[in-house]
């Protein structure tokens, strides 16, 4: 066997098969896959943490070297037509999972409204492109099949194969909790996963459904994953300055937009424009949208004529960022918040003449309950699908995790949604003085 | 979805029995027209939203859900009223301007609520899971054979009557 070899930080190897799987070198190279290079994997988080500058094919392909070594597991363990079909899609799915993100990953989604996995499937599905040729030659299905697995709403695939792609223990969680840990350098999202990568197991469920479980042994194994989780959205994916960066690109992107729209000359690079123009952007012109492309883009709005987008641009690129402030605790209810201290808020923004538009000045970041938790556990026995929860082997029987792990509950209760404002640096202490009464 | 529509049909339920059947209802109530908006997707025991059962969790914590629990035959089964607080806050909230629009929108959908919340749990999951590939643009008998394929049971069409007055 003779194996193509990629040095990488992680793994040190990772090998693809040069006769066997031709087809996944193949599909490494095509132009869409290779895009995946200059996508940030964790947006603008270096500007956070300056290391954090890895990108989605590094960890596409710790995915892949995962997916491997999952599949190779249960080659060991099991055997049957089944599993040697589920080889292909499995692996390409692993390599191309991430291939409709847009520039800075998940920020991109927020600034176009573009779900990333709706484009994923539409660049699979494109015929003219190169990696539906790739998974054509492979098998006729292979695209289609492709697709299906990574759409988190299909349940055409067996479960077992959508539980390992995507699910609260799946290998892309497992190679990105460790690659964010190691190139931030934040010091948590350490765990076994080798353990967890070798011991899972199928159980067929009586009705007729493979599931994977992990034997009683694992037990911790997985409790440390849940853990690793936990200490990285707290320290890492929910860093207020990052989010504070976010929004700033957000406001000013948006409002871009919306000056183009009314027709006004925003300087923009011709992707970008492209882009905009057309009513129904393709998965071409979505493609040619990358991260040089945005920062050029920016770069150009901060001699532009309008003031905010300029300020925010130039204050983008130079890292100067808003400062964050919580809103003051209100009493749970039935009826949505009053909206009272966003408007004294607001008040105080608007008082600085300079400060204006409102949404510019005073952005609005959702910290979204689900993102806080790191699993979310199945609280019936048929409550959720075999796709989510994670269960343990216990008797004979599959149970969920959470019911036998006990320091696990902190971890699982459902926190509220948040909202946090940021505003500019010179309004800090007015805004926390203004919080401070409302307390 | 709001929490005060998840606590008006607990309160239409009075005491409603297990999580499943929450989800069942409101995916059926919202197929049938009513504005509840909750995403959901096709699990293994049908429709299932995490916003909805994160919903119900948040509510537990702020204790305007009392949740007890009990064991079944496969293992924990939870039930939920309403606090004696979301009671009164509701009657509150219904006598204010914006209470009497909230209020108004989900009114004409009380008696199917009540009807769907008093349904046998394993056809609410069928019916349920039909009226999902009826929503992805399939015809009875088609959602029907679907519903049937993904489930592994013929005993699925049992529900197709009670999937039938769920569907607008």
């Amino acid at each position: 066997m003779s194996a193509k070899i990629f040095r990488d930080p992680l793994y040190n190897y990772i090998g693809i098969d040069r006769t066997r799987d031709r087809w996944l070198l193949e599909l490494l190279d095509t132009p869409a896959v290779q895009r995946l290079r200059r996508v940030h994997q964790l947006g603008v988080s270096n500007l956070t943490y300056p290391g954090a500058d890895h990108n989605r094919l590094a960890h596409s392909l710790g995915v892949v070297h995962l997916m491997q070594q999952a599949l190779q597991h249960i080659d060991g363990s099991y055997a049957g037509e089944d599993i040697n079909q589920a080889r292909a899609p499995l692996l390409a799915a692993a390599l191309i999972h991430d291939v409709g993100h847009g520039p800075f990953s998940h920020l991109f989604e927020l600034c176009e409204g573009a779900d990333h996995e709706v484009w994923s499937k539409k660049i699979i599905l494109c015929e003219d492109a190169d990696i539906y040729r790739v998974l054509k030659k492979v098998a006729p299905s292979l695209p289609k099949t492709v697709a299906e697995l990574i759409d988190k709403k299909n349940v055409e695939q067996p479960a077992w194969m959508r539980y390992l792609l995507s699910s609260q223990l799946d290998v892309d969680r497992l190679d990105y909790l460790r690659r964010d840990s190691l190139f931030t350098g934040a010091g948590y999202g350490h765990f076994d996963y080798f353990r967890l990568l070798n011991t899972f197991e199928f159980h067929d469920n009586p009705d007729g459904e493979r599931e994977i479980v992990w034997p009683e042994k694992s037990m911790l194994a997985v409790e440390e994953y849940i853990f690793a989780r936990y200490y990285m959205y707290q320290n890492v994916y929910l860093h207020k300055t990052t989010r504070g960066f976010e929004q700033m690109l957000i406001a000013t992107w948006k409002r871009a937009r919306d000056l183009y729209r009314e027709g006004q000359d925003m300087h923009l690079v011709p992707s970008v424009r492209d882009f905009w123009s057309a009513g129904s952007p393709d998965v071409q012109q979505y493609l040619r949208l990358e991260e040089f492309t945005v920062l050029q883009q920016v770069q150009n709005w901060t001699t532009h004529g309008d003031k905010s987008v300029s300020d925010l641009s130039r204050r983008f690129l130079a890292r100067r960022h808003f400062v964050p402030i919580d809103p003051p605790e209100m009493k749970a209810g039935l009826a949505p918040s009053d909206g009272r201290f966003e408007v004294a808020l607001h008040n105080l923004v608007q008082s600085k003449i300079e400060y204006n538009p409102l949404e510019m000045y005073c952005l609005k970041g959702a910290v979204s309950a689900k993102y806080s938790q790191p699993y979310f556990p199945e609280k019936e026995p048929d409550e959720q699908s075999v796709k989510n929860a994670i269960r343990i082997m216990v008797g004979g029987k599959p149970v969920e995790i959470s019911s036998r792990l006990e320091r696990l509950k902190p971890l699982t209760e459902v926190p509220v949604d948040r909202v946090r404002y940021y505003i500019p640096r010179e309004l800090h202490a007015q805004a926390i003085a203004l919080r401070n009464a409302w307390v | 979805m709001t929490r005060y529509q998840l606590a008006k049909i607990v309160s239409w339920a009075g005491d409603l029995q297990a999580r499943k059947r929450l989800q069942k209802v409101v995916y059926l109530l919202q197929s049938a027209g009513c504005p509840l908006r909750a995403e959901f997707s096709l699990h293994h025991y049908g429709p299932y939203s995490e916003e909805l059962a994160r919903l119900t969790d948040e509510m537990v914590r702020q204790s305007l859900l009392v949740e007890q629990s009990s064991d079944h035959s496969q293992g924990k089964q939870y039930s939920y009223r309403l606090s004696v607080a979301a009671a009164r806050e509701i009657t509150d909230l219904e006598a204010t301007e914006s209470g009497k629009v909230w209020a108004l929108e989900i009114a004409e959908f009380e008696a199917k609520a009540k009807q769907l919340l008093a349904e046998d749990l394993k056809q609410l999951e069928y019916a349920s899971t039909i009226v999902y590939f009826r929503n992805q643009d399939n015809d009875w008998d088609a959602a029907v054979a679907k519903a049937e394929t993904f489930k592994l049971t013929s005993a699925v069409k049992t529900a197709l009557p009670l999937a039938k007055k769920s569907f607008s």
